[in-house]
């Protein structure tokens, strides 16, 4: 196995433990923490592929990856989240325990789809990281999942960047990623969307003096 | 005229916003001109291309197209209306309070970034610049929809953001699959990014891919469209923003992302051999969009979400008519004008109702014949074009829904005629109550006299060009240039 493959084999553990450590930890700065590792592991991979295919924008992308999801995102959440006073303490419809338990059952269905798939069926594949693609897409499935069953809307928006980050693996494994143009833009969209779902939350939190999801019941038929 | 000269008016109108000296009325008056100019540029820029004068044309990033340009052109209409019915609207909340200057700010800052967005959707040729500005559409708009700062307000937004952008982060995902289909056909990496690069690789991309890919693309762009059941976001938010911004929400930005979704159907037709696949999504789902909403629509207690239930019946109808095929395409774009200028108005009218009655809800609003008659006759007049009474453009295309719809599936077809005639009742019956019945004690009692204004004018406008329209297709005239319209994007 060279350094290389090495390299790439980490990122993929290190992007996996942290996008199930996001789906499982329950304490704002720990979720934080988890999201912006999966993030770098990310930045990693990218770097990784750039090396691989002597893509020089990949390297642009790697670095964008890692200034936006792993230092940006999480710095206007947290900061966003100690400006109204929201508690650290995160709620969910899963014990910790049962969140590990649930996050590889949601993992291992993803994969099993993605290897059941036409996208990897017969080994015929384009891709530029055959290994990263069912991995993207069960990061998706759990990004979604988290996005259900976690009840505060800090939860929820971390849930939502997981989903975001396991699209931007796939983008990595099956295309060796977008045009730069195209992946600014896809950036630019995320974080402000984090900022604009931060800020939401901050209101929330300032008229319905908690975070919790349960209590945004107005709207009904 | 460049493209880009487009951009930089709505992008200037909105930056010019932020100058500390703008004043109320020169914000009101920016938002106006910019709306205007806007529309003008957009003819000049399109105009030909839309009458066949010039042939349509394309770039890397760009296609412009006869279909694209009537969706570009009404885009920019309502636009311009929505800023005149603004003109007005925001002058009576400021004056009774209720906006300070800083709402002011962010509605003209935002409302143009938000019409930018659709424009560069409509016309991007690039896949991955349709997905940033359709994500844009949703961006630009949340803080309108929080935009009174109430509780439900916030829970409406909250559900708006964060569902729209789920629903277009599958997209994404669905995009990339069907670049990674195109990479496998042989497109290098931006080259898969490219609609009609992907049209012409299609027969000889791998179909098992482009399905899964068409899966995540019909559910993502769908929750932006509003199928049931990814719809949950739309009533709360189309019923919680400004009610000329609510009026552009549904009567052309749920296009928009229709519009987006039948540009990747026709890809993965081209692959598939037929439309067949892909139009059983629509017809199924098409019947779940009339049906849900039709029950709901029975009950509704509150007149802005029984407009916004209404547009997600409409988004049904328009699903039902892109399955039935060719005659159905065309029988979509005549329901997707028809609906634009019927649903615009009658949420401009709803707009006027609850500045004079302070109330949304149906039971805390009567006799508005009466007491504001001017909006009264107009809101009646809206709401016939919009249940397809004749001469309403949308007359001709439920006809076609019906005998077509009744040739090819009967049975799905009698399901989505009782939606309709539930939805209808129900919209008529809430409505003439609304109208007609005598006041009652607990509601706003001294309403001032109703006097003529911007908002009334650009009623009738809309109404005598719904009215139009609605002739000019029943004369048959109308159909045969919709057909070559449509034949322009669309497998006729």
């Amino acid at each position: 196995m060279t350094t290389s493959s090495l390299f790439t084999m980490l990122m993929l553990g290190l992007f996996l433990g942290g996008t199930l450590a996001s789906f499982t930890f329950m304490r704002l700065p720990s979720l934080l923490r988890s999201y912006a590792f999966s993030s770098v592991a990310l930045g990693g991979l990218a770097l990784s592929l750039a090396v691989e295919k002597r893509a020089i924008h990949l390297i642009i992308v790697a670095t964008v990856v890692v200034a936006v999801k792993a230092f940006l995102v999480p710095f206007v959440i947290k900061r966003m989240a100690e400006r109204s006073g929201a508690s650290m303490r995160l709620s969910s419809s899963l014990r910790p325990s049962a969140s590990w338990f649930v996050g590889g059952l949601v993992f291992g269905f993803g994969v099993f789809l993605a290897l059941q798939s036409p996208l990897l069926l017969g080994g015929e594949t384009s891709s530029s990281m055959p290994e990263l693609l069912p991995i993207s897409v069960g990061v998706v499935f759990v990004g979604m999942v988290m996005m259900i069953l976690r009840k505060d809307l800090i939860s929820q928006m971390v849930g939502f960047l997981v989903l975001e980050n396991g699209i931007a693996a796939f983008s990595l494994s099956a295309l060796g990623g977008v045009p730069v143009a195209i992946e600014f833009g896809v950036y630019s969209a995320v974080l402000i969307g984090a900022i604009l779902m931060a800020t939401l939350s901050h209101r929330v939190q300032e008229l319905f003096g908690i975070h919790d999801t349960s209590h945004l019941s107005e709207l009904t038929d | 005229m460049s493209f880009f000269f487009l951009i930089g008016i709505l992008l200037l109108s909105s930056l010019v916003c932020l100058l500390p000296q703008m004043t109320g009325r020169s914000l009101r008056l920016v938002g106006l001109s910019s709306s205007i100019v806007t529309l003008v540029a957009l003819v000049w820029y399109v105009g030909p291309v839309f009458v066949g004068i010039i042939p349509q044309w394309q770039t890397s990033w760009w296609e412009i197209n006869r279909f694209s340009s009537l969706m570009g052109l009404l885009v920019t209409w309502l636009y311009a209306c929505a800023m005149l019915v603004s003109y007005h609207y925001l002058a009576v909340e400021e004056r009774k309070g209720i906006l300070t200057l800083k709402h002011l700010r962010l509605y003209m800052l935002s409302v143009p970034l938000f019409v930018l967005s659709m424009v560069v959707a409509i016309f991007a040729n690039n896949v991955g610049l349709l997905w940033v500005a359709l994500e844009a559409t949703t961006l630009s708009t949340t803080l309108l929809v929080s935009f009174y700062g109430k509780k439900s307000s916030m829970e409406a937004a909250w559900k708006y953001i964060v569902l729209c952008s789920t629903g277009i982060a599958l997209g994404l995902f669905g995009i990339l699959v069907l670049g990674y289909a195109g990479s496998g056909a042989g497109l290098h990496e931006a080259e898969a990014f490219r609609i009609n690069l992907l049209s012409e690789v299609a027969p000889s991309m791998n179909p098992g891919v482009v399905m899964w890919a068409f899966v995540f693309l019909f559910i993502g762009f769908g929750t932006k469209i509003g199928f049931v059941p990814m719809h949950t976001w739309l009533p709360d938010a189309h019923s919680k923003t400004p009610a000329p911004v609510s009026a552009m929400l549904s009567g052309i930005l749920l296009n928009v992302a229709f519009f987006t979704l039948l540009r990747f159907k026709g890809v993965v037709d081209q692959t598939l051999g037929s439309g067949d696949w892909t139009n059983h999504f629509f017809l199924i789902f098409g019947v779940l969009t009339v049906l849900l909403p039709s029950i709901i629509l029975l009950s509704q207690r509150n007149y802005k979400r029984m407009l916004a239930y209404s547009s997600v019946e409409h988004m049904g109808i328009m699903a039902f008519l892109v399955g039935l095929g060719p005659i159905g395409l065309v029988a979509f774009t005549t329901h997707m004008i028809g609906h634009t200028l019927a649903k615009s108005t009658l949420f401009f009218g709803a707009g006027e109702l609850l500045q004079r009655f302070e109330s949304t809800k149906f039971r805390l609003v009567h006799d508005v014949m009466r007491r504001a008659p001017r909006t009264g006759f107009l809101f009646l007049g809206s709401l016939l074009l919009l249940i397809a009474v004749p001469p309403s453009g949308l007359f001709l295309s439920e006809y076609v829904l019906v005998g077509e719809g009744m040739m090819q599936h009967p049975v799905l077809t009698g399901i989505i005629v009782l939606g309709l005639a539930m939805a209808g009742l129900g919209m008529v019956r809430a409505v003439f109550g609304l109208l007609f019945s005598p006041a009652i004690a607990d509601e706003k009692l001294n309403v001032p006299v109703e006097t003529w204004n911007l908002t009334h004018t650009v009623m009738v406008i809309q109404l005598v060009l719904g009215t139009a329209f609605g002739l000019w297709m029943l004369s048959g005239q109308g159909w045969k240039t919709l057909s070559e319209i449509s034949a322009s994007v669309f497998i006729l």
